[in-house]
């Protein structure tokens, strides 16, 4: 009991009160925030910021450089750096010339620098440069005023600075301080500019103002996606009665749905679709931000396109919508604002879904392949208390016939919170539990927080503290705060010598009692300090190279796992995939962590909003994510645990956790119906993992994450764009996981003209394009595989997945209205990186075409060995019982048995035979 | 996902996997339970055991699962609801699931479900049987050696006339003596109330007595004053007061800020000057209480004793009456609440206010004492004698009843615990164990309470009142629950599931809290043990392996 006295202790010392929902005094208002404040505000009826044409400077191919001014500030100069980028791109930068501090520009999220490409560039005027790149996109930037607008296709999707609302601070000096500016604008001694306090917190705000605030316009876009991390809608609601959606990396303890408060982790990426095409923003700065989304009607009339030359443009295209004659189109207007670095923006042109993945998979990477065990089922606890509790938990499994591919110890399996060290009371021997867990193919992850408890006799501690490897306040001390293990510093991991230094922490040498089967949880990174201001770092802190935590806090989370995943590559000399999980995160996390939620609450809202949730993670690049299933706090009842169970099935991270108030609930402690149906979710998950490994393929290939909201296969299709209560897994999975109590009916919408959906458990059709009404019951986890796609499953049952990588391969091959289909499989050795550095996998394609199913290589470098053959073939909407069947394989030929059932217009092929490496043709007739 | 398929058995070709190489007949009844060999004739078609589908007999355990049941696949893991037999040959037969069937782990201990995959298992049926042998004889061995110490317990037991089996004699004579005593406790209350009654009507007589006394000690105690007072201020001797020998008294400015004035003097006395009576009757009230240089009283006023600073020493002195009061607390709330019945109130409460006002009325005797030291007369004191006796009387036979009350109540209590199938815990009711840990003790009082007290001298910690058998079904008194504890801050309230062990001494083991304040423990105790297992024939081993 004295831990929780003790967890009692830090609780009063937050102050928080309620145990149902956040404390929102904790947090910040854009109002306390003294920079959102001034930003929020600012809308003048012209900007005073112009480019001047004349100082056009090609620097390259592809990369010009204007000068932009301030005419209220005429001393202040601006660099505006356009560069044409691979895959119809367009960065632009600014950022003051010679200012009196430098400013921060982001790095380690870049994956290198991004490839120009040649812009074919005119002045249509004396006030403008229209530029044309890559294969279907445009700019055209105005002079007079600063505006920039951008089209592809032709089409006018995004314009810049439409609304006046680009408003960059300078570094200045405080007026009254030596040789301060003499402009003597009251504007900047406003209150807040040069510090603030917020509840018992002051911020020194050493270099005064520095935040940037821009408008970016999406025309004729209703929906906008992204910038996660928010417990809210999947397409961004309006903010015109809420604060900003706020991006500031945050521990936010027992966190409210539906709201636009900070989370764990920031992506300042957002999407904007619409039946014509997908475009991308994404502002690479790392600085605390808040983006305000407006949904607009644009007056074409009565506003300033028709004042401008490119009003015929807009007509143009939107002539092409009959009888649109009011003259109004939908825009999103959003208005971003960080308090401090340069303006940095992205701009992806598409104009397809997949198309936007690639493009921002070129600047930020994808999630590489993970082993295949990390996309199997996890079972995690605050806390498995002791050996003989891991140990129990792992019987249980085996005793009730559940796979399980990983057990995950919390926090109290160290010594007082001293990370990389073991309780040996509990854990008297963890090689050996590690080893006994790998009999049964099974994984240990462990929790490696980044506070370093303040410890002389930590070894941990003590070697950081002597190199001085902590983050230092504003005055050179080590930065000193609380968080579980009470007394903290935390390392800078900055400096590329700390960053090296804590990934050597994952040798086996120092990291004793580890394995090659343990793996990483990297918690409380963003970081949580209980008694900092917002539960997090003050501002004014020192990181290496004299930034302050100001310019660069949305990282330090990131670069706690980029530095663990290192950690693990080099354990191995490079030959195994790590794993890591991380609470925190920020563009570019996607390549070295899986993202879970956090910590959410056992209510029903909660399993609800996990989808949209994933869903602005996934479309941001994050696509190895998951929320805790029953959810974290509080104690589920089993009908909401069941469903969770079978919602999260479906989801890329399938992780059950909980608090450590919570009662157990290890899968067979609800009865023996409840059991079973647990089960049955996750030997579901189980069945798809085949489908699952290769999506998680694509991913790394081509930046698709593997859950996707339904428009990006359904582009064309309306009703999909604000869908958050169904999902897609890959291009063949419709999943509509049940998420309210007693429910027996349910409506589902099927997307997509002349597309057919079959039930995958009863291979009942229906029509795209409908609402129809499905009758559930606590078996019922509705998923409907879409006719066109063959996904390849392993019916077959094994305790973990590691263990199932050469059992054979049932193919379900669901025919569209044309009776054709097609879809692929990835294989290797589910671990290692033997796939990229010996070739070592396979990659297949299978089409069913003209009564023949056919497999392929689709890389023909990839070379894999294993036993894994073609157990079955399953063929849905197959309209009649065929009369022969025959394989064909080299010079080899068979005749497998087959049934049908004319019902559901199913066939199944027993037994077909080929290795899943042969190249093969089966034809029916 | 099961359909009955088109066979033409000319047709199967099957070139593409081959079944492994062998003893066909191994290969084929691979897996088939020994009782169930009966069912798998491969010269006939094979019925799925749930009788659902017909197969060709080439089907069975050809690695492809025809069967809903998983039946036509014993030998493979291609069913995901099949069931191995590991033939385990020197060890016990045992049914697997068909997936851990070539998994690369070990079930059997013959390795027979590894026939396929690399990994190479060890035979270790022989080390298992004779581990097998060696635990269930140090079973047999422990069971024998509890089940004697346990029939000594209990032995022990039925010669103690306070154990259950006399318990129902015991508490009939204990409900006889509780009907005594419960009349005598009526007379012995009826009896104080008369003696009570004199006893107050001499004493409200004496009081009044005194009152009058005091009233004119009180008159002419004043009158003195008064005459001494008007005798001081009447310097010149007139029998008269006047202005300036009032002026003189500057204490009597109730104005302090400026001068005593005429005006101001005048105000008090009302005129010029004024004769005794007029002093009596207007000025001696007003300023006797101002007046200084009064000689002294006849009965001097005490001094006011000056309140005490609140000192370390008092602070000290008031806290063992906390800690008292928290014991207290403790006592009724957890312990005797628990036990309390009903119409105990009446006794309880009344022997609550009985004591009370008995403590008003004695402070309040003692404040007269004070004042007036009153004296009671012979017949009154005797009076009080007599009626303090009674009350002592009445008190004791008070304790009498409650305390053969309470034992009413325990052993009425203990004849309807279930002690188990043959009652045979009934010896550990109420007996109390401790276990020993790093922060904790843990004390279980069996069929009672279980407490963890802090062994850094903190308090004690309810968690959980005896509850009831919760072992499973067929096993029912396997774990006992106490529930109903103190609750954790942001949890449940405190619980504990006691696991019984046979062993040869009586001791709690292994305490755990896999919960949140949801603890488990293991109690050792010979009345656990089994005298089935102590005695079980060995001629069965050969039968079982």
């Amino acid at each position: 009991m004295i831990k929780f006295l003790y967890l009692i202790s830090f609780i009063l010392i937050l102050n928080i009160p309620s145990i149902e929902n956040v404390d929102r005094q904790n947090f910040k208002t854009c109002d306390q925030s003294s920079f959102c404040r001034r930003q929020r505000k600012y809308k003048p009826d012209t900007t005073p910021y112009e480019v001047d044409l004349n100082s056009m400077k090609t620097i390259d191919k592809g990369h010009l450089q204007f000068i932009l001014l301030n005419t209220l500030k005429s001393n202040i100069k601006f660099q505006l750096d356009l560069y044409t980028l691979e895959h119809n791109s367009l960065r632009v930068k600014i950022n003051e010339i010679n200012p009196l501090r430098k400013r921060y520009e982001v790095e380690y999220v870049l994956v290198g620098e991004p490839k120009l490409v040649d812009v074919t560039f005119k002045k249509t005027d004396n006030n403008q440069v229209e530029g044309r790149f890559g294969e279907t996109a445009k700019f055209l930037l105005n002079a007079k005023p600063f505006r920039l607008d951008l089209f592809t296709n032709d089409i006018f999707v995004i314009s810049v600075n439409s609304k006046n609302m680009f408003n960059f601070e300078h570094y200045r000096k405080k007026s009254g301080s030596d040789g301060a500016e003499t402009e003597n604008n009251t504007e900047d001694n406003e209150d807040g500019m040069w510090e603030e306090t917020f509840k018992s917190h002051h911020d020194s705000k050493p270099y005064g103002p520095s935040s940037i605030g821009v408008d970016i316009n999406f025309l004729n876009f209703e929906n906008v996606y992204g910038i996660p991390e928010h417990a809210d809608a999947f397409s961004l609601r309006s903010t015109h009665d809420t604060d900003p959606y706020r991006l500031y990396n945050l521990d936010i303890f027992e966190y409210d749905i539906k709201n636009p408060m900070a989370l764990y982790g920031a992506v300042p990426y957002m999407l904007a679709h619409n039946e014509h095409a997908t475009v991308g923003f994404f502002w690479l700065n790392a600085a605390e931000g808040w983006i305000d989304v407006l949904n607009d009607k644009l007056n074409t009339k009565n506003n300033w396109f028709s004042r401008q030359n490119i009003f015929s443009t807009i007509t143009n295209f939107f002539g092409t919508k009959s009888n649109n004659d009011n003259n109004e189109v939908p825009e999103v207007t959003t208005h971003w604002m960080f308090e401090t670095g340069i303006f940095d923006g992205f701009f992806f042109m598409g104009p397809t879904p997949n198309d936007i993945f690639k493009q921002y998979k070129a600047i930020t990477g994808s999630t590489p392949l993970p082993p295949l065990w990390a996309i199997a089922y996890h079972q995690c606890r605050w806390n498995y208390n002791d050996e003989d509790d891991v140990r129990s938990v792992n019987n249980g499994f085996e005793q009730h016939q559940i796979p399980l591919d990983v057990i995950w110890l919390d926090i109290e399996h160290t010594n007082g919170k001293r990370y990389f060290t073991w309780d040996t009371s509990k854990f008297s021997d963890p090689e050996k539990l590690q080893d006994d867990l790998a009999i049964y193919g099974r994984k240990m992850v462990t929790i490696t927080d980044p506070h370093i408890k303040k410890d002389d006799g930590y070894h941990i501690y003590a070697e950081a503290k002597s190199h001085g490897y902590f983050v230092k306040t504003k005055d050179g001390a080590d930065y000193e705060g609380w968080c579980w293990p009470g007394s903290s510093m935390w390392l800078d991991y900055f400096n590329p010598d700390i960053y090296k230094w804590y990934s050597q922490r994952y040798t086996y040498d120092n990291y004793k009692g580890s394995t090659p089967n343990l793996f990483i949880w990297n918690d409380m990174n963003e970081p949580s300090v209980f008694n900092g201001p917002e539960v997090t770092f003050p501002k004014d802190i020192v990181h290496y190279g004299d930034w302050e935590n100001r310019d660069v806090h949305n990282l330090y989370g990131m670069l706690q796992h980029m530095a663990s995943f290192k950690g693990l590559v080099e354990r191995s000399n490079g030959h195994i995939r790590p794993f890591i999980l991380t609470r925190s995160f920020f563009a570019g996390s996607q390549r070295t962590a899986a993202v879970w939620t956090g910590d959410n609450a056992a209510h029903w809202s909660h399993l609800k909003i996990a989808v949209p949730m994933l869903l602005s993670l996934s479309v941001t690049g994050i696509g190895f994510i998951g929320a805790d299933v029953g959810g974290f706090f509080n104690n589920p009842d089993p009908q909401l645990l069941v469903r969770w169970y079978q919602a999260a099935a479906f989801q890329p991270f399938y992780r059950e956790h909980a608090h450590i108030d919570t009662a157990r609930r290890e899968p067979w402690l609800f009865g023996d119906d409840n059991t079973r149906l647990i089960r049955q979710a996750i030997e579901q998950r189980y069945t798809y993992l085949p489908y699952w490994y290769t999506l998680f393929y694509k991913q790394e290939k081509q930046g698709i994450p593997p859950m996707l909201p339904l428009w990006v296969n359904f582009p064309h299709d309306k009703n999909t764009f604000k869908t958050e209560d169904l999902f897609m897994v890959g291009n063949g999975l419709l999943v509509y996981p049940v998420t309210e109590a007693d429910t027996n009916q349910v409506a589902i919408y099927f997307p997509g003209e002349n597309t057919v959906w079959y039930d995958i458990r009863t291979f009942t059709q229906h029509n795209g394009l409908q609402t129809a009404l499905i009758n559930v019951d606590m078996e019922s986890i509705p998923v409907y595989q879409r006719g066109g796609v063959i996904i390849p499953q392993r019916l077959r049952k094994r305790r973990a997945s590691m263990l199932a990588i050469h059992d054979p391969i049932t193919l379900v091959v669901a025919l569209d209205r044309n009776h054709e289909a097609e879809g692929e499989l990835y294989m290797d050795d589910g671990q290692s990186y033997d796939y990229r550095q010996k070739q070592q996998f396979i990659h297949r394609r299978f089409t069913f075409k003209n009564n023949e199913l056919q497999s392929i290589s689709l890389d023909s470098t990839g070379k894999f060995e294993t036993d894994a053959w073609i157990e079955r073939v399953v063929i849905l909407g197959y309209p009649k019982n065929p009369n022969r069947i025959i394989i064909n394989s080299g010079d080899k030929q068979a005749i497998p048995l087959h049934s049908y059932q004319e019902a559901t217009q199913t066939l199944v092929i027993r037994r077909p035979g080929p290795s899943v490496t042969a190249n093969w043709t089966l034809t029916l007739s | 996902m099961m359909f009955l398929f088109y066979v033409n058995l000319a047709t199967i070709l099957c070139f593409f996997t081959s079944i492994s190489n062998g003893n066909i007949q191994q290969t084929v009844l691979r897996g088939v339970q020994t009782s169930l060999l009966s069912m798998y004739i491969p010269s006939k078609p094979f019925t799925c055991l749930d009788g659902s589908l017909t197969i060709p007999f080439e089907f069975v355990n050809d690695d492809y699962c025809d069967c809903q049941d998983g039946s036509d696949e014993p030998g493979t893991s291609a069913c995901p609801n099949g069931q191995f037999f590991c033939e385990n040959k020197g060890y016990f037969g045992t049914l697997i699931p068909s997936h851990f069937v070539g998994d690369g782990v070990c079930d059997c201990c013959d390795g027979s479900d590894e026939y396929e995959t690399i990994i190479v298992c060890n035979n270790t049926c022989f080390e298992l049987a004779q581990k097998f042998q060696a635990s269930r004889d140090a079973q047999r061995a422990l069971h024998a050696a509890g089940v004697e110490k346990k029939k000594q317990i209990l032995a022990s037991t039925t010669t103690n006339k306070f154990g259950r089996q006399f318990s129902q004699k015991h508490l009939d004579e204990l409900e006889q003596d509780l009907k005594i005593l419960e009349k005598e406790l009526k007379e012995k209350e009826e009896l104080k109330r008369q003696v009570e009654i004199l006893e107050n009507a001499a004493k409200e007589k004496h009081k009044k007595l005194c009152e009058e006394k005091r009233t004119m000690q009180d008159v002419s105690l004043r009158n003195n004053q008064m005459h001494e007072m008007f005798a001081d201020l009447d310097t010149n001797g007139d029998s008269l007061i006047s202005i300036d020998e009032l002026q003189k008294h500057t204490e009597l400015d109730t104005n302090q800020q400026n001068e005593f004035t005429i005006e101001e003097v005048r105000s008090i006395l009302g005129s010029d000057s004024v004769n005794l009576n007029e002093f009596n009757t207007t000025i001696f009230d007003q300023i006797s209480n101002s007046y200084r240089q009064l000689p002294e009283p006849t009965r001097p006023t005490p001094e006011p004793t000056p309140l005490p600073e609140p000192s370390i020493d008092s602070m000290t002195t008031q806290s063992p009456s906390l800690e008292t009061f928290i014991d207290e607390e403790d006592l009724t709330t957890h312990t005797r609440s628990s036990y309390k019945y009903e119409d105990e109130d009446d006794y309880e409460e009344d022997h609550h206010r009985e004591s009370k006002t008995l403590a008003t009325s004695i402070e309040h005797e003692k404040h007269i004492h004070d004042s007036v030291a009153p004296e009671y007369d012979d017949e009154t004191k005797k009076l009080m004698e007599i009626a303090e006796e009674a009350r002592n009387r009445y008190h004791e036979i008070g304790e009498k009843f409650l305390s053969i009350k309470h034992q009413i109540e325990d052993l009425k209590k203990q004849s309807t615990v279930d002690a188990g199938p043959h009652d045979e815990y009934s010896p550990i009711i109420d007996q109390c164990f401790d276990y020993e840990e790093r922060e904790y003790t843990y004390r279980i009082c069996m069929f009672k309470t279980a407490k963890q007290i802090s062994k850094g001298g903190g308090s004690e910690v309810i968690i959980g009142y005896w509850d009831s058998w919760c072992g499973p079904k067929d096993n029912k008194y396997l774990k006992m629950k106490y529930s109903n504890g103190a609750t954790c801050w942001n949890g449940p309230p405190r619980s504990l599931i006691v696991t019984l062990q046979c062993g040869i001494e009586q001791k709690l083991t292994d305490v755990r809290e896999p919960s949140r304040c949801e603890y488990t423990i293991i109690f050792e105790t010979p009345l656990a043990c089994d005298e089935n297992i102590a005695t079980t024939s060995l001629h069965s081993d050969h039968v079982e392996f």
